[in-house]
């Protein structure tokens, strides 16, 4: 990337780049008990490494990333980023050393401004990340190359963004995010919109910067096989908590909690030939009020009777993969890790979409 | 139906009902999209952002629309309820229970809209007023459309809420839009979409903000309103998985013209233009474990330079010389199939047997 990066506030030696440590957040509501939109949830994001978030619709993954960003407060636990507590401010504003830090929103639209055009918005990002705004020519040369970067057209700078079709708002968005030169992205949703070649296109480029300049995201989607190819550890969330976390291969070809392998088999296949995807039986909880016991139990498939009333612990599975779930076990340790583990056939053999 | 793999189609008859897909009911097709173009006013002229495209969706029946993004699949739903950006101009004919709507004026198009068609709009944010409580929004939408009271109007959307999952569907009415997930507010807007029973629904992206439970949730919601109540579905989305679970066939568009159509299990199980072959390599479990995906070449074009001949030329392996002057027609196959790739690179020596059935 071209530009200097000005200096980083002091990192705590040896801290990850973002750690999201056992927070709540809720969200009041009007005439209606507080939703707790995440509880208890941990993450950790090092550099250089993608950690995928999946789960179900509003089991609190985007509260959990704008939790990390510093956007909305957790009432309880803590976010670090370079090992500093990240503070929230008023309104929106992020303190000046969390520009590092930054955020793809789930809605493209929604996060640039319809009043002026993508280019200016894409050298507003640029000027942040350099720390001073960009003469004329070097900024408008920093922004083709970005638009260029996510497989725009230079040109579409002068266009405002009610002239883009969804998906390439969110090559737009990706855009000004690259632009701060972040080290650390959460990105929410960034290429749902996208054909599969261009979410391969975007994927790699992401992944490719996170190999290659140490950059650690986050990233949110809902696209299971996109996150199974990129993303170096999984964290799986089910309403408000996190279920399931592991390095990626493992996880997907064993998955050690039940929900984990409901997602897995929702998956719909480019060969299914007319054959739909599993559906996931019962109803999604309603969040003013939390089932007993383990959160997954009334639709759990592998419920027991203790599952209704003891909340489960954490499991270790095996080193740095942990699933929350009563019949977890840890795996013998002569197996532990590796991609290759005993069961492995059971899902693997599954083609991907 | 005639075998002869060469005609000529120009006219732009595409995936009619007539000449593909499963056996047409009595009635004929529900919609009847003929060579439809659509330009928009841009601040550097007018552009042509689809051109010439045409198919056709049965009674019951679930369309597939795939393609790049920005190739026209939301202007395409767009033109139907006649919503298209202001200024934008349009040409061809699209027919709904045989009504030509282009022509329609603001008051007979809004009869049309919402009532007998029903749109889930890519944007669920534009399908629902931020400060309007969801409960005002619902009940006002089923009693404008179906003249019911406000009991039975919010009986109905209750009953909707249900339908597609949101828990607490009387909290959830209380609830500004806000105040739902991305994935919860799409289905608040599919709930709305079903509440008045259109004949047809244009689902444009409808999943693509859910998780894949959700999504088989409303997968099969749509599956089930086809075969019970008959509704035809017209569903844009760009991930072949959906497509190939619940379409019964497909259009793949590429810079705002067709691409190719036909049955999905033909299309999708052995694609014939050199786009759906990129998009199939590209899948995430077509390359190699470990190794990164493997997108198409080059980056789709933009309205402003939009490429001479066919559209996919810089971008395609196989491109001759004479794609990068002459746009491709769209040629019918056998198995009421359709290709615009005048080389055809996947095509097989014996057209007849070929495309017509697979196993
Ligand atoms: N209001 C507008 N003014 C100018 N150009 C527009 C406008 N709306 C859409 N376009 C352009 O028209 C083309 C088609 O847009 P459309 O939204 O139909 O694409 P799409 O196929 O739905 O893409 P996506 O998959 O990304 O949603 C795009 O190139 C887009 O930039
Ligand atoms: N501003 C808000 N006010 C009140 N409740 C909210 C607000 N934002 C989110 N919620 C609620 O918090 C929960 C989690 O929402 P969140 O957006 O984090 O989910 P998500 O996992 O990102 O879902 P999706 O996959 O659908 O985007 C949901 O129950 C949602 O209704
Ligand atoms: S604790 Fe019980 S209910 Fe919960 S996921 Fe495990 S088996 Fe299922
Ligand atoms: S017409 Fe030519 S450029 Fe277009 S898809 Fe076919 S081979 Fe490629
Ligand atoms: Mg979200
Ligand atoms: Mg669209």
């Amino acid at each position: 990337m071209s530009g200097d990066r000005r200096a980083v506030p002091p990192a705590v030696p040896g801290a990850p780049l973002l750690e999201v440590e056992a927070i709540d957040v809720s969200y009041a509501r009007h005439g209606h008990s507080p939703v707790r939109a995440v509880t208890g949830a941990s993450l950790t994001v090092g550099p250089g490494e993608v950690v995928g978030l999946v789960g179900e619709s509003g089991c609190g993954k985007s509260t959990l990333g704008r939790a990390a960003v510093g956007l909305v407060a957790p009432s309880a636990g803590q976010v670090r980023y370079r090992g500093r507590p990240v503070e929230v401010l008023a309104r929106g504003a992020r303190p000046r050393w969390l520009r590092s830090l930054q955020m793809v929103f789930q809605d493209p639209y929604a996060s640039l401004n319809p009043r002026r055009r993508v280019g200016r918005q894409i050298a507003d990002a640029a000027a942040l990340g350099a720390g001073a705004a960009l003469d004329g020519k070097a900024s408008s040369d920093r922004v083709g190359e970005l638009l260029d970067r996510v497989g725009l057209s230079p040109g579409v700078a002068q266009r405002y963004p009610h002239e883009f079709s969804g998906g390439q708002c969110q090559r737009i968005a990706i855009a000004r995010a690259l632009a701060a030169q972040p080290d650390c992205i959460v990105a929410d949703e960034p290429i749902s919109a996208l054909d599969a070649s261009a979410q391969a296109q975007i994927a790699n480029l992401l992944a490719g910067i996170a190999a290659q300049s140490g950059l650690g995201m986050l990233f949110i989607s809902h696209d299971l096989s996109v996150v199974r190819k990129i993303a170096d550890r999984t964290v799986v969330m089910y309403f408000g908590r996190v279920v399931e976390s592991g390095p990626t291969a493992p996880v997907w070809a064993r998955p050690a909690h039940p929900y984990t392998r409901a997602l897995i088999n929702a998956v719909p296949r480019a060969g299914a030939g007319g054959t739909l995807p599993a559906e996931l039986p019962g109803d999604v909880p309603d969040p003013a009020r939390p089932p007993a016991g383990c959160r997954f139990h009334p639709r759990c498939p592998e419920v027991m009777d203790s599952c209704r009333t003891t909340d489960p612990p954490g499991v270790d599975i095996a080193p740095g993969w942990q699933s929350v779930c009563l019949r977890a076990q840890p795996l013998p340790a002569t197996t532990t890790g590796a991609g290759e583990v005993p069961g492995a056939a059971e899902v693997a053999g599954r083609p991907e979409a | 139906m005639s075998a002869s793999g060469d005609v000529v189609d120009r006219a732009g008859t595409g995936p009619t009902a007539g000449t593909a897909g499963p056996a047409a009911p009595a009635q004929g097709p529900v919609l009847e999209v003929e060579g439809l173009t659509i330009s928009l006013r841009t601040a550097r002229g007018l552009r042509r952002a689809v051109d010439g495209i045409s198919f056709s969706i049965d009674r019951a029946e679930i369309l597939g629309i795939a393609g790049e993004s920005g190739s026209g699949k939301t202007l395409t739903a767009l033109s139907v309820l006649g919503l298209l950006p202001g200024g934008a101009r349009t040409g061809g004919s699209v027919r709904f229970q045989g009504r030509e709507l282009l022509t329609l004026n603001r008051r007979q198009l809004r009869e049309v809209r919402g009532k007998q068609v029903a749109l889930v709009s890519q944007d669920p944010s534009t399908a629902l007023h931020p400060l309007l409580r969801v409960e005002v929004q619902m009940t006002e939408h089923v009693r404008a459309h179906l003249g019911f009271t406000h009991d039975q109007a919010r009986a109905r959307a209750v009953e909707m809420l249900e339908a597609v999952r949101i828990p607490d569907p009387e909290a959830a009415l209380a609830a500004h839009p806000h105040q739902f997930s991305g994935g919860m507010r799409q289905r608040i807007a599919i709930a709305m979409a079903l509440a008045c029973e259109p004949a047809l629904i244009l689902a444009d992206e409808p999943t693509t903000a859910l998780d894949v439970t959700v999504q088989a949730g409303i997968l099969r919601l749509l599956d089930r309103l086809r075969r019970e109540r008959g509704v035809s579905v017209m569903i844009i989305t760009h991930d072949l998985g959906v497509l190939s679970s619940v379409a019964d066939r497909i259009c793949v568009l590429y810079g705002g013209r067709m691409a190719e159509y036909g049955r999905t299990g033909d299309v999708l199980g052995a694609p014939r233009h050199p786009y759906t072959q990129g998009l199939m390599r590209s899948l995430p479990g077509a390359s190699e474990e470990g190794a990164p995906m493997v997108p198409i070449q080059g980056s789709p074009p933009s309205l402003d330079d939009m490429p001479a001949g066919c559209a996919f030329h810089p971008r395609c392996e196989h491109a001759r010389e004479r794609c990068r002057t002459v746009v491709p027609s769209l040629r019918t196959l056998p198995g009421g199939r359709g290709l615009a790739c005048d080389v055809d690179p996947f095509g097989q020596a014996d057209e007849g047997v070929a495309g017509m059935e697979r196993p």
